[in-house]
């Protein structure tokens, strides 16, 4: 199994004492760890999807970027920059959403419905 | 799928590449015919109005296009929402049956969706299980 470039993973010392234990395994000892603990399997497909999705989303954003590389000074909202947004405690952070969100509240009367004519037929028309 | 004040909120900063995305992937719900009347006695159940309008919108809303009628899933980092949600569940399902049973299609269809954080929510997706109650 690829284990993951991260410091921290490997930062407990038993995680660290079991991956020792692991790299003196040949091939087929591994796969039949991997075969007496399926959850490693899941948990590798796990790490893969959510780092493919991650990926995906830095890949169209730089794309919707043109290129161009952010950088921690560039415009966030609410006129602060990322660099002072994520300098903000947690409480400062909820404040911000909720200035942000104020900025739009309907009270349900003022929702207008709109007309599901077209929405009936296409859907159960058969 | 996002509801339209949040929508408008984000049109405003449409100059922001992150924003763009933002609204390029998402779709705007619109309420239609039930949404106000099911808004109504989710805050009766004790829902705030904010989570009333959420939870209702997921239930008869649309999307854009007329293609979908209400949503599998409400995703929301609050988590008193989602515990709120749970607790009152059994009673608003038998609220929800007791309307939809008197209204025509495409509207006796309507599901409540499940409320899930955005952690529960990849994992469902990943593991294809996002279905409706």
């Amino acid at each position: 199994m690829a284990m993951p470039d991260q410091p921290a993973f490997i930062g407990d010392r038993r995680a660290r004492a079991a991956v020792q234990l692991l790299r003196r395994l040949t091939p087929p000892e591994l796969q039949q760890v991997v075969a007496l603990m399926p959850e490693l399997r899941r948990l590798s497909a796990e790490t893969d999807r959510r780092q493919s999705a991650a990926d995906y989303w830095r890949r169209v954003l730089n794309e919707e970027r043109g290129g161009y590389h952010p950088s921690l000074n560039d415009q966030f909202l609410i006129g602060l920059t990322y660099r002072e947004y994520f300098a903000l405690s947690e409480t400062e952070q909820d404040d911000f959403w909720e200035r942000m969100f104020a900025e739009e509240v309907w009270e349900i009367e003022d929702f207008e419905d709109v007309n599901v004519a077209l929405l009936v037929k296409a859907a159960f028309a058969g | 799928m996002i509801s339209p004040e949040p929508a408008n909120i984000l049109r405003r900063r449409a100059h922001l590449p992150i924003v763009r995305l933002a609204l390029d992937t998402l779709t705007t719900f619109q309420p239609t015919r039930y949404f106000k009347r099911w808004a109504r006695r989710l805050c009766h159940e004790g829902f705030t109005h904010e989570d009333a309008k959420v939870i209702a919108l997921g239930t008869f809303g649309v999307d854009e296009f007329q293609s979908q009628f209400g949503v599998d899933a409400l995703v929301t980092g609050d988590l008193n929402l989602i515990r709120n949600y749970e607790q009152r569940l059994t009673s608003i399902q038998r609220r929800l049956r007791a309307m939809t049973a008197q209204l025509s299609e495409p509207f006796c269809y309507a599901r409540l969706p499940v409320i899930i954080t955005p952690a529960e929510a990849a994992e469902r997706l990943a593991a294809d299980v996002i279905s409706p109650e």
